[in-house]
């Protein structure tokens, strides 16, 4: 990840200790109300049962519950004292990840605690990892068209666009890889529009968005309703899930990463492909150029709007693939906003990230989580947080994660402002 | 910074390219031109599942369509919602559009229906899934806890895991009553046959349960049915109109997993009869129908419609699908126990309790 600019320059040596009294005070009291609530709440007869339960069906690993909550409670008020004494500054922000692990992890184990809970680690973890997919095209739609200094807001739309006319390909040519690229191209003709209205006609990114959001919204609802009335253009089409043979026999890390859909492995490896020619290629450097200063880039002889027009028609290709998980990859027929927002929150996943791929690849791992352990507490019927609060949970985390961990989130120089040769 | 020619013209086949599909799409046709020159106009208000849901939209339509067939002198029409901030515009415009008798579907709608009743008097108005004290609404409510309890035995009878599990869309009355039946199905059948099936999602004592929070996403649905899969259940039970299709595409990549479905006969509305071992159904066709009828009788005389209609198994407002593709997997013995059952609760001698069951007033 990007160095950060926010550490004053006397700290940059990163030896000197300084205090931290609100962030200390903060995770002291978090570790000590961890602590009140294993001798308070938690009798020493708690269990809580760990299960891999895809390929080690018979292991059941039962923790004490109370030990580790009390031991991560310690972890997490030692650390805040420590931030409260003076901690030297290079080693504050992974003290303080740590604090709020600890605090992330006995929270889990006092919710798997609940009689009839169980962390079934493998299921949970493979979830996770679908569910973050979503996310994880969207935000990174969101940093191509960015890092060229575009405002994409519109993710919603494309997905949207992308879920029909993935569906809709699917049914018309049988194939359902067809309907996959059909989705691509539905979103990257949204983005187009959003691309000419931004360089040439240089209109306010941000309206634009929404209006295109908006427009696909519409356009999508009224074809659905078009379509309902025609047989065969709405039926389900779904991809199968891949297995790799022994390797998805591999306890924990098999089910996760060896028995996935198609559309993981290409997530995956388009986070590592992004970052690679953004940060490794001519055109990363062109790109990122174009999005912190245009007018140097100009200067050097980059166009700067023919780049950030085939920028963001290209990130369009990204948000449609991603707008076929909600049809496609689940098995499903489209239905009028059934991304249900998740565009809007691919936009929060892009700024937990900072506007890198691999950032983005971590924001949409810790929501893909927080959203599968919110299902799997709710329906585990665990009485210790209410359903209404855990579907709150992952919008909860990820403030947390914004404000807390990250700090100040820096956008590209020039994202959002059009540019024009004609004025320096 | 001229664009390149070229740039346009993709822009422009672009835009050709979504006019030409849009253009793909019929006209939506005229609902009402069978009886063109009817004098009694019946209205129906949707609720977000649109008319074509394959759920309780769709089925109190084809009640509105039943009661235009029956009498050559009324003509029926529609408005979607796609929000409940529609509710209120829908009705107002059909109180403008000059319906004698408006429907409001859903019980979200009953206050929104209440509310407009009250400010036109002269026009009937009935409330579907919701129960109202306004003189010209009448309520059309079901006891469904009676057919879900049905579903919930057969679900305990035809488990193989001895887990079954139950998720709605809203935690609302015409929601919980389902769960409510269906956990007490369970429970009957665990207390009669020694069995200990275990009911995920709803707990029918604290009255708490898992809820998507809505009735569309059908992808939230399927997740949320995956999860339940992983904790063991065979058999899912959604209250969710069209969201429940998730469950139905989770228990179609699942072998081992079968689905009972609510409001309709899942086995002829959804795609996915072969997954569906029956249906909680309730007969919104019919009851609409009635409610049609017996306002335009009221309308010949010069009055609003009054009074209020509960389905039940004695009148066939509710009832248990018919199992379809799992007609020999079900035994006979399970198939007799439910006729008991049926009878039971049509004499009275077995009340399916739920907080949630219709009220006369």
């Amino acid at each position: 990840m990007a160095t950060d600019t926010q550490v004053p320059p006397a700290f940059v040596g990163g030896s000197a200790p300084a205090r931290h009294m609100k962030a200390g005070v903060t995770h002291a009291v978090l570790g000590l109300f961890l602590i009140a609530i294993a001798f308070a709440v938690l009798g020493d007869d708690r269990l809580t049962h760990i299960a891999f339960d895809r390929t080690l069906t018979d292991l059941d690993w039962a923790l004490p519950t109370q030990g580790i909550v009390l031991a991560l409670g310690a972890i997490t008020a030692a650390i805040g004292v420590w931030m409260v004494l003076g901690i030297p500054q290079r080693r504050f922000k992974p003290a303080g990840a740590t604090a709020v692990t600890a605090f992330v992890l006995a929270i889990l184990i006092w919710s798997y605690s609940e009689p009839g809970a169980v962390f079934r680690a493998e299921s949970i973890l493979a979830g996770a990892l679908f569910l973050a997919v979503p996310y994880l095209f969207g935000a990174l739609s969101g940093v191509v068209c960015e890092r060229s200094g575009v405002i994409n807001i519109g993710i919603e739309g494309q997905f949207l666009m992308g879920a029909f006319t993935g569906v809709l390909v699917a049914n018309i040519t049988g194939n359902v890889y067809a309907g996959m690229v059909g989705a691509m191209l539905a979103g990257s003709l949204s983005t187009m529009l959003l691309a000419l209205l931004a360089t040439k006609y240089q209109v306010n990114q941000v309206v634009v968005g929404v209006i295109l959001n908006l427009l696909a919204l519409g356009f999508t609802s009224f074809m659905y309703d078009q379509l309902k009335k025609a047989e065969g253009l709405n039926d389900a089409y779904g991809i199968p899930t891949l297995t790799w043979g022994p390797l998805a026999d591999i306890p924990v890390i098999g089910p996760v990463l060896f028995q996935q859909k198609l559309v993981v492995y290409v997530g995956l490896v388009l986070v590592f492909a992004i970052w690679f020619l953004l940060y490794r290629t001519r055109w990363g450097l062109r790109t990122r150029a174009v999005g912190e200063h245009p007018a140097a880039a100009d200067s050097m002889g980059v166009a700067v709007n023919r780049l950030r027009f085939w920028n963001v028609t290209a990130a369009g290709l990204i948000s449609g693939f991603g707008g076929a998980f909600f049809t496609i990859a689940n098995s499903l027929a489209f239905n009028k906003n059934m991304t249900a927002g998740l565009g809007f929150v691919a936009l929060a996943v892009m700024i937990v990230g900072r506007w890198n791929p691999l950032g983005v690849l971590v924001g949409a791992l810790i929501f893909g989580f927080t959203t599968k352990i919110a299902q799997d507490l709710d329906a585990s019927g665990s009485a210790l947080v209410p359903g209404e609060f855990l579907q709150m949970l992952p919008y909860a985390v990820t403030l947390v994660v914004v404000a807390g961990l990250i700090g100040r989130a820096k956008a590209p120089a020039a994202d959002g402002v059009p540019y024009n040769p004609g004025d320096k | 910074m001229a664009v390149k020619p070229y740039k346009l013209a993709l822009v422009g086949l672009s835009a050709v390219g979504l006019a030409a599909v849009a253009a793909c799409g019929e006209a939506p046709s005229d609902s009402g031109d069978d009886n063109a020159d009817a004098s009694f106009l019946a209205c129906m208000v949707t609720d977000s599942g649109g008319v074509d849901d394959k759920s309780f939209n769709e089925s109190s339509w084809n009640g509105m369509l039943a009661a235009e067939e029956e009498n050559d002198d009324i003509k029926v029409d529609f408005k979607e919602s796609s929000s409940e901030t529609d509710y209120d515009p829908n009705l107002q415009s059909s109180v403008d559009d000059g319906c004698n008798f408006i429907v409001g579907v859903g019980g979200l709608m009953t206050e929104n229906v209440n509310a407009i009743a009250t400010a036109n008097p002269d026009v009937s108005f009935a409330t579907v899934d919701g129960f109202s004290e306004v003189e010209n609404v009448y309520s059309i409510q079901f006891d469904t806890a009676q057919s879900a309890f049905l579903a919930g035995y057969v679900a305990a009878a035809q488990t193989q895991t001895g887990t079954v599990a139950t998720w709605g869309g809203l935690q609302i009355p015409p929601v919980t009553i389902f769960m409510d039946g269906f956990a007490r199905g369970i429970a009957k059948h665990n207390e009669d046959k020694g069995t200990d099936v275990q009911l995920l999602g709803w707990d029918v004592e604290a009255q708490e349960g898992t809820f998507i929070n809505g009735f569309e996403s059908a992808t939230d649905g399927k997740s949320q049915s995956d999860t339940f899969i992983e904790q063991g259940a065979d058999i899912i039970f959604p209250v969710a109109g069209p969201a429940g299709i998730g469950a139905l595409t989770a228990a179609a990549e699942d072998d081992a997993v079968t689905a009972i479905w609510v409001d309709t006969d899942g086995y002829e509305s959804t795609d996915y009869g072969s997954e569906i071992i029956t249906s909680a159904e309730k007969g919104l066709a019919n009851a609409v129908k009635d409610s049609v009828l017996a306002a335009y009788d009221a309308a010949q005389g010069g009055d609003a419609v009054t009074g209020s209609y509960i389905g039940t198994l004695e009148n066939g407002g509710v009832s248990l699908a018919p199992f379809h593709d799992f007609e020999d997997d079900v035994s006979d013995e399970t198939k007799a126990e439910i006729d008991a059952l049926t009878q039971q609760i049509i004499d009275g001698t077995l009340v399916v309790e739920s907080p949630a069951s219709p009220t006369a007033g």
